[in-house]
């Protein structure tokens, strides 16, 4: 069950590439967060009632409604519909994803010769999430993106975390949920306020304001 | 005691962002600088006291907190630093009263008063996922510190840092889960981890310790992942400035230290060496941003990247070297926060950042231009301060163990450094006004905020006399406290 999950992750992560449309990220990471909900639901080995509702938070709540709506009245506000101008054209994104898919696979692949008591194909996918973001970030230029593409990183090392640490104390990843919360929230603030300060129609080119 | 601390400095931020009166605002962040002094001095002394039989100490007598919060030696010397600069930085915030509105000062205070307990949060963890948490919470509280002036400038330099560091924690994430992947234990604690470290898979050791190298390290200031410190040290407040540079440089490199105390010996090698390659960098790098620096408050901040790089190079070291690096750690938090509130004190004044147009302060503000001075004998070196007998020790560590090549590197980069360092601060206290001519402005104006400039002057100057005094009577207990720090690495 968790490998077709897995997969279907994988297929929202190639969804990334094809779109330059904003929302449609929001609307991925609302996926991704069901997704890792289930995943979650499934891996964990304390199933009590306790568990399941700290799960519910930590993902659906956290990842799939706050993150996102911030996220959606952020667009709303800036009125930015898409990706001006993405530095890689289409057909080489797609690509590069799909390498980084490949790349994901041939770890889940080593993985499971090499080490042991470990799902490799939730391994290898937590990977290639963690690369795909940091590809999000290198690829577009909008502020946005690049705050959805940090939200990315954030659910391949949630994956990573859950694939490897056993039993982590819900205290902690409550923090780290929290962390990430507020850090969105507080990127949704700034972007606002580079938008009324700086022209920000070429997102991040327009920050070089301050240099040697 | 510690569940006290944090109830009351969250109360107190939360009443703090209600406040209107300045003034009221800032007695009550000193008052509490105050009690924070007292707090972890009583801290300290209580542990000093428990710990003749066991080398950590857990601060609350709780079954659930203890697996997250303990204090051991690297604690105690870390918080008495951070504590001594937050006491010292919030004295010297009275220019805020003045300069900004009240919503903003609320804003200040209160965020102020949570960056120390996210701080010493990190400083007190004892489970390397509550660091990680922690040194994000760090980075989420002094990102609203920084944009405080509401400039085109600081907000990007507010989003640079933001983002960056979220990015570098989050991959220093990866790093952790790569070392609890390698000792294939439940709990992430420093100490359920130390006793398994010689069963732990080395690859994935040294795998995640890259990972965190990098990820903290650009919490650090390490080059090449330092691209956030410049723009931020600049454009922030010079009091935050003075914290970011002291107090949160050091606790990111205690979460490097944290993890290179958990490895076995023939993965610590190498990792070491990455560790010192960084910190060459770092040199490197701060030594050719400095010599065409046209901005002094970024000048200061390449220095702390210089600092850091050669503590880094005396903690990958070892022996001496790194008894060496702890001893610059207490130098250079001191003098970089000093000389961060008197360059705030220069652009309160001058109205400008420009090296060039700020001239001939020895005549408009003496007081300032001595305690500069002082500041720039100190970072460069110059004996009796504490920051030459550091230096000294390193040098005498490379050159007992003949490693000359190293040697004329960081002495060769450190005369590039001391060069731009001289050029720059000479031009700011001596010459005379050329093309900047508003002197009789500049009167009225020091007139004007003479006993606010006196105060965050003299609080600067009790740090600059600080090092000096360290420097000339360093006391024999601190001596053996700081070699257990370093035989315990």
């Amino acid at each position: 069950m968790i490998e077709v999950l897995l997969i279907i992750f994988s297929i929202a992560l190639l969804s990334l590439s094809l779109t330059t449309m904003v929302d449609t990220y929001v609307r991925n990471l609302i996926y991704q967060a069901i997704i890792l909900f289930f995943i979650t639901l499934f891996t964990h080995e304390a199933k009590n009632i306790g568990t399941v509702i700290f799960i519910l938070v930590e993902t659906i709540i956290i990842k799939g409604i706050l993150v996102p709506y911030i996220l959606f009245r952020n667009i709303k506000e800036n009125e930015i519909v898409r990706e001006v101008q993405p530095n890689t054209p289409q057909y080489l994104s797609i690509l590069i994803m799909s390498m980084i898919l490949i790349f994901g696979f041939v770890i889940a692949f080593w993985s499971n010769k090499h080490i042991k008591g470990l799902n490799s194909l939730q391994f290898g996918i937590s990977i290639s999430t963690i690369l795909a973001g940091l590809f999000l970030i290198l690829a577009r230029k909008q502020l946005i993106t690049h705050v959805i593409g940090y939200m990315v990183i954030e659910n391949g090392t949630f994956l990573l975390s859950l694939s490897v640490i056993k039993n982590l104390p819900s205290l902690v990843a409550l923090g780290i949920s929290l962390d990430i919360l507020m850090g969105i929230l507080l990127a949704g603030i700034l972007i606002n306020h580079i938008k009324t300060t700086f022209d920000e129609k070429e997102g991040i080119d327009s920050l070089t304001s301050l240099k040697d | 005691m510690f569940e006290i601390f944090i109830i009351i400095s969250i109360i107190l931020a939360i009443i703090l962002l209600l406040l209107r009166n300045n003034t009221i605002k800032y007695i009550i962040l000193v008052l509490f600088s105050l009690f924070q002094l007292v707090f972890i001095f009583l801290m300290s002394r209580s542990y000093f006291e428990h710990t003749q039989f066991s080398n950590f100490y857990l601060i609350l007598d709780s079954k659930y907190l203890d697996k997250f919060i303990f204090l051991d030696d690297f604690s105690i010397f870390f918080s008495i630093i951070t504590s001594v600069l937050f006491f010292v930085s919030s004295i010297s915030s009275i220019n805020k009263i003045i300069f900004m509105r009240e919503k903003n000062f609320s804003l200040f205070s209160s965020f102020m008063i949570l960056f120390l307990v996210s701080l010493f949060g990190v400083i007190f963890a004892q489970n390397l996922i509550v660091l990680w948490v922690f040194i994000e919470a760090t980075t989420l509280t002094s990102s609203i510190l920084i944009y405080q002036d509401k400039t085109k400038h600081s907000l990007e330099a507010t989003w640079k840092y933001l983002f960056i560091c979220s990015i570098g924690i989050a991959i220093s994430f990866v790093g952790i889960v790569f070392i609890s992947l390698a000792f294939n234990s439940s709990s992430l604690s420093f100490i359920d981890l130390l006793p398994l470290k010689d069963i732990a898979n080395p690859f994935w050791l040294e795998l995640g310790f890259c990972f965190i190298l990098i990820g903290f390290g650009t919490k650090a200031g390490l080059a090449p992942t330092h691209a956030w410190l410049p723009d931020a040290h600049s454009e922030a407040p010079s009091q935050i400035s003075a914290l970011l540079s002291g107090a949160l440089l050091n606790t990111a490199l205690l979460g490097i230290i944290r993890v290179l105390n958990i490895l076995p010996d023939n993965v610590k090698g190498i990792c070491k060496t990455y560790l010192l390659l960084m910190g060459l960098i770092s040199l490197f790098v701060s030594s050719i941003y400095m010599s065409r620096s046209v901005n002094y408050k970024r000048l200061l901040a390449y220095s702390s990247i210089e600092n850091i790089g050669l503590i880094s190079i005396g903690l990958s070291l070892g022996g001496i070297a790194e008894y060496a690096s702890y001893l610059l750690m207490i130098s250079h938090s001191l003098t970089k926060s000093s000389l961060f509130i008197v360059s705030g004190v220069i652009k309160d004044v001058y109205h400008t950042t420009i090296t060039k147009k700020v001239n001939n302060l020895l005549k408009f503000m003496p007081f300032a231009a001595f305690t500069l001075i002082l500041g720039f004998l100190s970072i460069a070196g110059f004996p009796i301060f504490l920051s030459f007998f550091s230096e000294l020790k390193l040098f005498y560590f490379l050159i007992s163990n003949k490693k000359w090549l190293l040697l004329i590197i960081i002495v060769f980069l450190l005369l590039v450094i001391l060069f731009a360092l001289s050029k720059n601060i000479f031009n700011i206290i001596f010459a005379k006004e050329n093309e900047y001519k508003a002197s009789e402005l500049i009167k009225v104006k020091v007139k004007k905020l003479n006993i606010v400039n006196d105060v965050q002057i003299a609080s600067a100057f009790f740090l600059i006399v600080l090092t000096f005094l360290l420097g000339f009577y360093f006391p024999i207990e601190w001596k053996n406290f700081i070699i257990k720090l370093v035989s315990s690495m």
